[in-house]
């Protein structure tokens, strides 16, 4: 009798494993993006067009358009070299320290015309663990 | 001077700790008493050495010394006291040594301590703590520099607003308090694995430690969601990420190990899962350490990109692998105890929901290094976003949760499928019909009715329902038994079963913040309007708001623009809000304070997104539900866990059945009896299990009988019948 019920709780926890499993497949399948930097984006040529990425870049500061009556937000990023931009466009809250230099990762897709519709942004919070001369 | 002290303090501590090192392993080799005193004055010497290394940071950035490049990044002219204390934790080398500080602070408290065998294990446990503080001890006399000096004053950088906030003394403190405090039962494994002790002794003394160190966890990540919650554009109380992951791994892990220690404790079983636990809670809070200082993967928390980083992952890895060989050494060693003989049962509850956090913790962490993982394996990096937590923790949270309410109705050892569905039916019925009525009422301003969010609330009922049947059963036993002993007896139940009061009272605040998760999460209504002074009001979720106009003060030599907003409800006036935007004399970008107008069962949070033509703005208004009950959960949470760890007069009476059998068995036995009379326990199940308990308690008391006995004559031989009686009446555990 125990050895049945060892049995059956073997196998109740096999399938608690097996389900964990799957959730986890089905959600990575579902909600992962490539995570590249504007020049990889670039360099993917007409693949990359209307596919869910995640791009990564530096705000130029003197780029950056918010629109508050229509909740747009426009700027430009680019990588560290500064050689190629990117124009983001994006519709929402306009987060705080949005500043030239900023860090921030847009999740969306690129744009026949070759602008980058974000859906959602990612912004480093204030640094608490950066070198000196930068701004907090 | 304090800068030249501090500097020498942390080259002594690498000598200090290095000393303590020989000195507990002479200790272990000799076994002397002289060895194991030295060993404890050096544990307390690294701490005293350590604590003036950080009063001397402390005392730099109190006084603003700027010739001190620590004290110029992270203070700045004017910043509050509160502030330049904060610093001393707020930065890169100084974090480290904060560090140090408590991992010291921790050592010396373990090493004064006595419990069971501790001459046996205190020399381990205070070797492995000294051999983890001389890891940060080196990198602080080779990779950081606190205590960099320039001959020229720097120019001061200043703490950025967002983060002058009370937020950042108690947010960390706790966070760092509590990953630091889960060093210690990982020592006392480890220990006792090389040891090879097959008893319980590690847990019982580390109980404490864990559940001290889980208490800071959770009030560290509570009051950054909170922090979170306050502040725009840090994405609610919950962002998933990878830093907010950091700190939820060993929650998620140690919160298995507290349960499964409750098993092991009473029923001697899963000893080798709570040393596999105890050790990935350890080696989470390293992997969360090497993921958040060495850039390897983005966050919206800052990192530093510093060399740190490969001596957090050289630790993770020498953790992780001697841990794993010391396993496997001891592996045979750890008898794995009775079987479990039922799939329904107390323990197989407890089993599915350490099954269930260990899933959630697989969940977070391969989300966490996705990117890590498919750039090796890959070579293109991928991100996963908030949709794959939201898929894979909430349906296995409600899981977790539905067990919660669960275990508590279930006996120990095994019931029938009729008493379980009995037990278990009536409450999960009743939560049903008032989960659904909940969910109603909030379908009604946000006009959708997701299936995860009114499951969730379901679940949470459920658990409050499970709670309360349980309290009033605990009330139904003191009633019968003050019926016969006063209300003494009643007082006497409590102080023993304190313990399990104080767990209940944790899941009653784990079922309200989920409650209020759910909520506000599912059915969160917002919307965004653009509104000019004397405007018609705007109607949201039952309130209604009018602008009247906007507000321009100065703020020292800032500028803040607010709107006034008056918010009404159901023709009450209730009162002015006035969400704003900060702009900076020193040009730094501006910012936007919330607007947050709490009542206990729904909170309205308005932003202005931006000003038009002067005397328009665009509001982004929302009303979120119950999301004050995931804060007056977190301080029910507070109070349940230190209910649970309040010290006892007597402590050893309530911790005792964990190492000695005969004890356990009593234990099993009143265990029974309880169950039986809330009748989750059937007549002949409860007379075969009470007829075999009392066959394992003749058993047991005989073998303490003849332990006793050999005891008895040892002791007299060595110091004569009377001392010999006394001796063994402090020793005696097991007799009344």
């Amino acid at each position: 009798m125990v050895i049945r019920a060892r049995g059956k709780l073997i196998a109740a926890l096999i399938l608690v494993a097996v389900v964990i499993g799957v959730l986890i497949e089905t959600a990575i399948t579902r909600a992962s993006t490539y995570y590249i930097t504007v020049p990889e984006l670039y360099a993917r040529g007409t693949a990359a067009l209307g596919q869910e990425t995640a791009v990564s870049g530096n705000i130029l500061g003197n780029t950056v358009r918010w629109q508050p009556g229509i909740r747009r937000l426009t700027f430009q990023i680019t990588d560290d070299s500064g050689k190629s931009r990117l124009a983001v466009s994006y519709y929402g809250d306009k987060p705080d320290s949005f500043t030239n230099d900023w860090p921030v990762i847009a999740f969306g897709k690129l744009t026949s015309t070759g602008q980058f519709t974000a859906d959602k942004l990612l912004i480093k919070c204030p640094s608490k663990y950066t070198a000196a001369g930068t701004n907090g | 001077m304090a800068g030249t002290l501090g500097q020498a303090a942390i080259r002594l501590l690498l000598v200090t700790v290095c000393a303590s090192l020989v000195v507990q392993t002479q200790a272990i080799r000799t076994r002397s008493a002289a060895w194991r005193t030295a060993g404890r004055w050096l544990m307390a010497g690294a701490f005293v050495v350590a604590a003036t290394a950080a009063g001397c940071l402390l005392k730099l950035l109190l006084l603003e010394d700027n010739h001190y490049l620590y004290v110029a990044e992270y203070t700045g002219p004017g910043l509050a006291w509160i502030y330049r204390v904060a610093a001393l934790w707020g930065g890169n080398a100084g974090s480290l040594l904060f560090w140090v500080l408590i991992l010291t602070l921790y050592g010396a408290m373990v090493s004064w301590s006595r419990h069971d065998d501790s001459e046996r294990m205190l020399p381990w446990v205070a070797w492995i703590l000294s051999a983890l503080t001389l890891f940060y001890a080196v990198i602080l006399n080779v990779a950081v520099a606190p205590f960099a000096r320039s001959a020229e004053p720097i120019p001061m950088s200043g703490l950025n607003p967002l983060l002058q906030n009370p937020g950042m003394t108690i947010h960390p403190v706790n966070l760092y308090l509590g990953f630091i405090g889960f060093s210690i039962p990982f020592a006392y494994s480890i220990s006792s694995l090389i040891l090879g002790k097959t008893d319980a002794t590690w847990l019982v003394v580390t109980r404490r430690w864990t559940l001290a160190s889980w208490l800071f966890l959770s009030i560290g990540i509570l009051y950054g969601a909170h922090w979170s919650y306050e502040e725009l554009g840090w994405g609610g109380y919950w962002a998933w990420d990878p830093v907010e992951n950091a700190a939820l791994l060993p929650w998620l892990t140690a919160t298995a190990f507290l349960h499964s220690a409750i098993v092991q404790e009473r029923r001697h079983m899963l000893t080798r899962w709570n040393h596999v636990l105890v050790i990935l809670t350890f080696w989470l809070t390293v992997l969360g350490t090497y993921l958040t200082r060495s850039g390897v993967i983005w966050s919206i928390h800052a990192f530093t990109n510093s060399a740190l980083g490969a001596y957090f992952l050289a630790l993770l890895m020498a953790v992780g692998a001697a841990s794993c060989a010391i396993l496997i050494w001891r592996w045979r060693v750890l008898r794995g105890g009775p079987p479990m003989t039922a799939v329904v049962s107390r323990e197989s509850a407890f089993v599915f929901n350490n099954v269930l956090l260990v899933g959630c913790t697989a969940g977070v962490l391969l989300g966490t290094i996705f990117p890590l993982l498919t750039g090796w394996l890959d070579g293109a990096e991928k991100v996963v976003d908030n949709g794959y937590y939201n898929g894979v923790i909430l349906p296995l949270a409600v899981c977790v949760l539905i067990l919660m309410g669960m275990g508590p109705l279930l006996p120990w050892r095994h019931t029938t499928w009729r008493l379980a569905r009995r037990a278990v039916g009536y409450p999960l019925a009743a939560a049903v019909v008032i989960g659904l009525a909940l969910a109603l009422v909030l379908y009604m301003p946000a006009g959708r009715l997701p299936v995860l969010g009114t499951s969730a609330l379901v679940a949470a009922v459920f658990v409050v329902a499970s709670v309360l049947l349980e309290y009033a059963q605990i009330g139904r036993l003191v009633k019968g038994a003050s019926a016969r002993v006063t209300t003494g007896g009643a007082l006497r139940w409590m102080r023993t079963e304190r313990r399990r009061l104080g767990g209940y009272l944790v899941h009653l605040a784990v079922a309200l913040m989920a409650m209020g998760i759910a909520a506000s999460g599912a059915f969160h209504v917002s919307e965004q309007k653009q509104l000019a002074a004397g405007d018609p009001p705007v109607r949201v979720a039952g309130f209604s708001l009018r602008f009247i106009g906007m507000t321009v003060d100065n703020v020292g030599d800032d500028r803040r623009m607010s709107a006034n907003l008056v918010v009404e409800q159901g023709g009450k006036t209730l009162g002015l809000i006035q969400p704003a935007a900060v702009f900076y004399a020193n040009g730094q970008s501006p910012t936007t304070e919330v607007a947050l107008y709490s009542r206990p069962f729904a909170d309205l949070y308005v932003v202005m997104l931006g000003t038009l033509n002067g005397d328009e703005a665009v509001f982004d208004i929302h009303v979120n539900p119950l999301v004050q009950f995931i804060w007056m959960g977190g301080y029910l949470f507070m109070a349940g866990t230190l209910v649970s760890l309040w010290p006892e007069r007597r402590h050893r009476a309530a911790e005792l059945p964990a190492w000695h059998p005969v004890l356990r068995i009593r234990k099993q036995q009143e265990d029974a009896r309880s169950d039986h009379q809330a009748g989750k326990l059937g007549n002949a199940a409860y007379q075969a299990l009470q007829s075999e308990l009392r066959y394992q308690l003749v058993d047991a008391e005989a073998v303490q009988v003849e332990v006793r006995e050999r005891m008895a004559r040892e002791l007299s031989r060595w110091f004569g019948p009377v001392e010999a009686d006394r001796l063994l009446g402090l020793l005696e555990y097991g007799s009344e």
